[in-house]
């Protein structure tokens, strides 16, 4: 080892904010002292090797970082959709109650009871509150009577022969479908007009 | 970094899944739901429906909604359980020019493995919206007792939807493993059952533990 090895790592201190330059030269002043007895031993050159050691975690680091960007994102999309769709079961599983209550209005009506009839009246408002509450959390209601038939929105039970109607589309709805923000919560149930035998 | 994806292809619903930090994670696809039914439809419009929306349309288009392909692929026309499957569904089933078992749709004749494709396509999809990022490589797990044409034509049917499949491996040896991987050291036996949309299998599997590793 050289006097001026020695020396150079306190002159680099005293020249630090002076001449940062020469700090680079002091370092690796600093690191050839490490290495010189390791160059001695093996035939393997050690810098090489602690260069490719310091690509590697370099590497890892950027991955990781890559990694937790992905995470991060993810883990937003999640909370997102966490309280979009949270109450997605609830809605799933108040839905025949929902379809109950339209269904006593109906057998109410077909009944021939007068429209001002309490009993009546009471239903309906309960409906318009509970369809209210519904709206308001993002829930739709699909009713397509007379629409396209729509495979991602409805359901076919059957498919009947109708003169009347385009082919395709909507001639009875036996469930309405319901949708939840982009969601579909259930596809509406209906029955699909066919062209008549024939045509 | 690109991730590999785990595929169920099943009979009547199929899933995917991805090792996120070191955990596996079911991904579910663009209608929020954690598996898609193996149900692929051709429209008269000419639109290829998969999953949900093709099964909803079953009854208006039965002779080309195509399901349970899975007992079709890698098998010959002539097959027992092919010509028992004939009787089941509403789809044509034809024999190819090389005996193997195909499907007629609209004026077409398809492979099964065309048709299981545009599954694994949709698996693919979604997998690369979950990720962010595209996927080319996939394991995908067939029944333990698939032979060797029938596991060929299911890496076909991937190959076809874009994907490298790294592995075909077997249902009940990957649920071993996935009961294994945090369970107690040394040998175990152990029964799977299957219970599935199409079959219900039952297979015994050994696990070993080979100098810690099992």
């Amino acid at each position: 080892m050289t006097n001026s090895n020695e020396t150079s790592p306190e002159s680099s201190e005293d020249q630090a904010e002076i001449e940062p330059i020469e700090t680079q030269d002091a370092e690796d002043g600093a690191l050839q002292e490490r290495l010189e007895p390791l160059i001695d031993e093996s035939g393997i050159d050690p810098l090489l090797e602690l260069q490719a050691e310091a690509d590697k975690a370099r590497d890892k680091a950027l991955r990781a970082e890559a990694e937790m960007q992905n995470l991060r994102k993810r883990a937003e999309r999640d909370v997102q959709n966490a309280h979009k769709f949270g109450v997605e079961r609830l809605v799933q599983n108040l839905l025949p109650v929902l379809d109950s209550l339209e269904k006593a209005i109906e057998t109410s009506l077909q009944a021939q009871t007068p429209e001002d009839d309490p009993q009546l009246e009471g239903l309906k408002l309960c409906f318009k509150l509970f369809t209210d509450v519904f709206e308001k959390e993002g829930v739709q209601m699909l009713d397509p009577l007379g629409q396209a038939f729509d495979p991602n929105v409805h359901e076919a039970l059957s498919m009947i022969e109708n003169p009347d109607m385009e082919p395709n589309s909507v001639m009875a709805v036996i469930q309405k479908g319901y949708r939840l923000h982009e969601r579909l919560v259930r596809p509406a149930m209906v029955i699909v007009s066919k062209p008549p035998a024939g045509a | 970094m690109a991730k590999i994806i785990g595929i169920d292809l099943g009979t009547t619903n199929s899933c995917v899944a991805v090792l996120d930090g070191g955990a596996s994670k079911i991904i579910e696809n663009s209608e929020g739901d954690r598996t898609t039914p193996s149900v692929v439809a051709y429209t008269d419009d000419d639109e290829t429906l998969v999953g949900q929306s093709a099964k909803r349309q079953a009854v208006t288009n039965p002779n080309n909604t195509l399901f349970a392909i899975k007992r079709l692929i890698g098998r010959q026309f002539d097959d027992e359980v092919v010509q028992r499957d004939i009787k089941m569904v509403p789809y044509g089933i034809v024999k190819a020019d090389n005996g193997d078992a195909w499907v007629k749709v609209k004026d077409d004749r398809l492979a099964p493995p065309q048709v299981s494709a545009q599954i694994l396509m949709k698996m693919k999809k979604t997998a690369e919206d979950f990720l962010g990022e595209t996927v080319t490589e996939a394991v995908i797990t067939v029944p333990a007792y698939f032979n060797d044409s029938q596991r060929q034509a299911t890496k076909d049917a991937g190959r076809i939807a874009g994907l490298d499949v790294k592995r075909i491996i077997n249902e009940p040896t990957a649920a071993a493993l996935a009961y294994g991987m945090d369970k107690a050291p040394g040998d175990s036996t152990i029964a799977v059952y299957d219970l599935g949309g199409g079959t219900f299998d039952i297979s015994v599997i050994e696990i070993a533990d080979v100098d810690g590793e099992k």
